[in-house]
């Protein structure tokens, strides 16, 4: 069940990166970033390795010194200002903990360095070890510790100097597919707990789709779309954002007649209906790439009755993936294999070579005008 | 490692290690086993330790242990300070500044210790060229004595001897991982702070080698003391060669040249045991690195 978080995050803002871009010699990893991140929002940044998500992170932490731009903490402009006065806390892939000292040490380290009283420090630490139910393991040296464990120090390590800011980058791709897991829900637990405004990086879509309030998708230095998970698979605003986010099928079609909030479209011979939104820019005969998700494609093994949609199909795989079912068939409407997806459905009864109709609503096509674009994907 | 854990396959790498092994064995044994029997006979024949209380009974044989000690640790001391701003550089400042500061630390090793050292005779005399630079710029008005004295055998140690420190430890900094200092810095570590608190304390296996050769190679130079120290600064290489050369007092010698051994393999066991101290934590890898 997904809580519904933004009762938890009041308006202010935390974080504010404005027109932001980072050049190296010619390629420009970052290209005028925008990005706004409210108090006690945990947001991913998502995309394809060289996207710049990390040279993004990295900015905010002071750790790369973008070529123009402006990045403000609480309205406060930090560029410029050393790493340690930006009051962000950088958990590294690595976890990045020092091997020769202990873990109270690991911790204790920022507060040492800020010359805090002793008591204070004890006490500090004490509690951020107990925040990541840690403290039975104090005195031990992080080579002694689990990936899972090392982790939970890393984020001791910057939480116990109560930074504005969390930065994670890529916190969880050194750990194993169920620990993974765990330590996912572990962290976004622990966010919600201490309420702490978090940004982090990721490849993994499923990631991202788990533990974030908000996901800004990034491709070649920009940031294509920032929504929330669901916002980003029902609507994504490019054809990049749609293919990274979910699986889809993709459909060239030429569009025959626009209506005012539909359109006729021939997909190779068939006639369809779509949807044409307000910011929907289509012209009879241009060119329109649609889309429609596994789940809401209807496969029938039923011919289609005159008037409706059913475009033939033949099966070529059926692949059961535990709850769902997952048909691979091929069409004249796409080069590629169409994929379709039932919940619960076994694979008994459905042959290779079988012919089936495919059809769905209207309002299940996500519609892009402009196909080229569509060649990233 | 299916290949070598075969003891088949073991013995074979063993057999080619072999005669290497034999070699450098024989080759350390055999001398040592020879110095170490003549230092305990006496002219005729008979066991003494009449040559070990000669040595440690006289002031100035004594003397001469302690210019050794003192000259070896003055030149490792400094070959420490400059090899770490060198080994930084050369582990952290990408290939460029590598290659650079490889070739300017490895290029006197092509040259013979001879020649060098006849070379910083000509830059460190009375009238050299460092002299009457520092008297031009007004920093002394009469020359130092940097010829024939202390100063001069420890330049010219660590001139010899700095290579042997930079490559180990460059080799130590840069298995530290860079992201450790930028995890030091966002917590609030000034760049010294980072030097005390990570890259010191991860780069000590480098550093107790680095330092253990150049303090070893120090202790048993000859050539440098010789030609840069003259009749002035006895150590114990030198005194070795005028007693077996010189004064053909072949089992005196043999008992000098047995407190240096022992000395240098001194050092050698204390390097061992700060190696294993300061490097128990890496021994213990976690599952997940």
């Amino acid at each position: 069940m997904k809580l519904d978080s933004k009762a938890q995050h009041s308006g202010e803002v935390d974080l504010e990166v404005l027109d932001l871009s980072k050049a190296y010699g010619t390629s420009r990893a970052l290209d005028r970033v925008d990005l706004t991140v409210r108090k006690g929002e945990l947001i991913s940044l998502l995309g394809p390795s060289g996207c710049g998500k990390t040279t993004l992170l990295r900015s905010i932490a002071g750790l790369v010194d973008p070529s123009g731009g402006s990045i403000r903490i609480k309205g406060k402009e930090i560029l410029g200002i050393a790493p340690h006065q930006r009051n962000v806390g950088f958990v590294f892939q690595s976890y990045a903990l020092f091997p020769h000292m202990t873990v109270r040490d690991n911790v204790a380290f920022g507060l040492k360095m800020r010359s805090e009283r002793r008591s204070t420090i004890e006490l500090s630490v004490d509690r951020a070890l107990e925040t990541v139910k840690m403290q039975h393991f104090a005195h031990r040296y992080p080579g002694e510790l689990s990936g899972g464990q090392q982790q939970r120090i890393a984020l001791a390590r910057s939480i116990v100097l109560n930074p504005t800011l969390l930065l994670l980058d890529e916190p969880f791709a050194a750990l194993d597919r169920a620990l993974r897991d765990h330590m996912q829900m572990e962290v976004k637990a622990l966010q919600r707990r201490v309420g702490i405004t978090t940004l982090f990086v990721t490849h993994d879509q499923d990631e991202a789709l788990r533990i974030s309030d908000r996901i800004a998708v990034m491709n070649a230095g920009k940031i294509e779309q920032i929504d929330t998970p669901i916002a980003l698979y029902k609507r994504p605003r490019t054809p990049f954002v749609l293919s990274f986010i979910g699986q889809s099928n993709i459909f060239p079609g030429k569009v025959l007649e626009v209506e005012s909030t539909s359109a006729k479209v021939q997909l190779n011979g068939h006639v369809i209906h779509i949807l044409a939104g307000p910011d929907a820019t289509l012209s009879p005969n241009g060119a329109v790439m649609m889309s429609v998700r596994p789940e809401r494609i209807t496969a029938s093994n039923v011919a289609p009755q005159p008037g409706q949609m059913g475009i033939p199909a033949r099966v070529t795989d059926a692949v059961f993936l535990g709850g769902v079912l997952e048909l691979h068939l091929r069409s004249a409407i796409s080069d590629k294999p169409i994929i379709v997806s039932r919940q619960g459905a076994d694979p008994d009864g459905i042959n290779e070579g079988d012919e089936m109709w495919l059809s769905w609503q209207p309002s299940d096509v996500l519609v892009f005008s402009n196909p080229s674009s569509a060649d990233r994907t | 490692m299916m290949a070598l854990s075969r003891s088949s396959a073991r013995w074979g790498y063993g057999l080619l290690a072999g005669p290497s092994i034999a070699f450098m064995l024989l080759a350390f044994v055999t001398p040592v086993a020879t110095l170490a029997a003549s230092s305990f006979l006496s002219p005729d024949k008979h066991l003494t330790i009449a040559h070990y209380w000669r040595f440690f009974s006289e002031p100035q044989y004594l003397m001469t242990l302690w210019n050794s000690l003192r000259l070896a640790f003055y030149a490792t001391l400094i070959s420490i300070v400059l090899a770490y701003p060198l080994a930084y550089a050369m582990a952290r400042l990408g290939p460029g500044w590598r290659n650079v500061i490889l070739t300017v630390t490895i290029l006197p090793l092509t040259i013979s210790v001879v020649i060098r050292s006849f070379g910083w005779q000509i830059l460190l005399r009375n009238g050299g060229p460092i002299n009457q630079s520092l008297i031009a710029l007004g920093v002394i008005d009469e020359p130092l004595r940097l010829l024939f004295s202390e100063t001069g055998v420890v330049i010219g140690l660590v001139h010899v001897y700095l290579p042997f420190i930079v490559l180990p430890l460059a080799s130590a900094i840069e298995r530290i991982d860079g992201r450790l200092e930028e995890a030091a810095m966002i917590l609030g570590a000034s760049a010294f702070r980072r030097f005390t608190n990570v890259i010191l304390p991860l780069s000590v296996p480098g550093l107790a080698a680095g330092a253990t050769l150049v303090f070893t190679a120090s202790i048993s130079a000859y050539v440098t003391p010789a030609l840069l120290g003259g009749e002035q600064i006895q150590v114990m290489p030198t005194m070795v060669a005028q007693q077996i050369l010189t004064l053909l007092d072949w089992s005196f010698g043999s008992a000098v040249s047995m407190v240096l051994t022992v000395v240098s393999l001194g050092v050698l066991i204390i390097h061992w045991s700060v190696a294993a101290r300061f490097t128990n934590w890496s021994s213990q890898e976690g599952p997940h690195k």
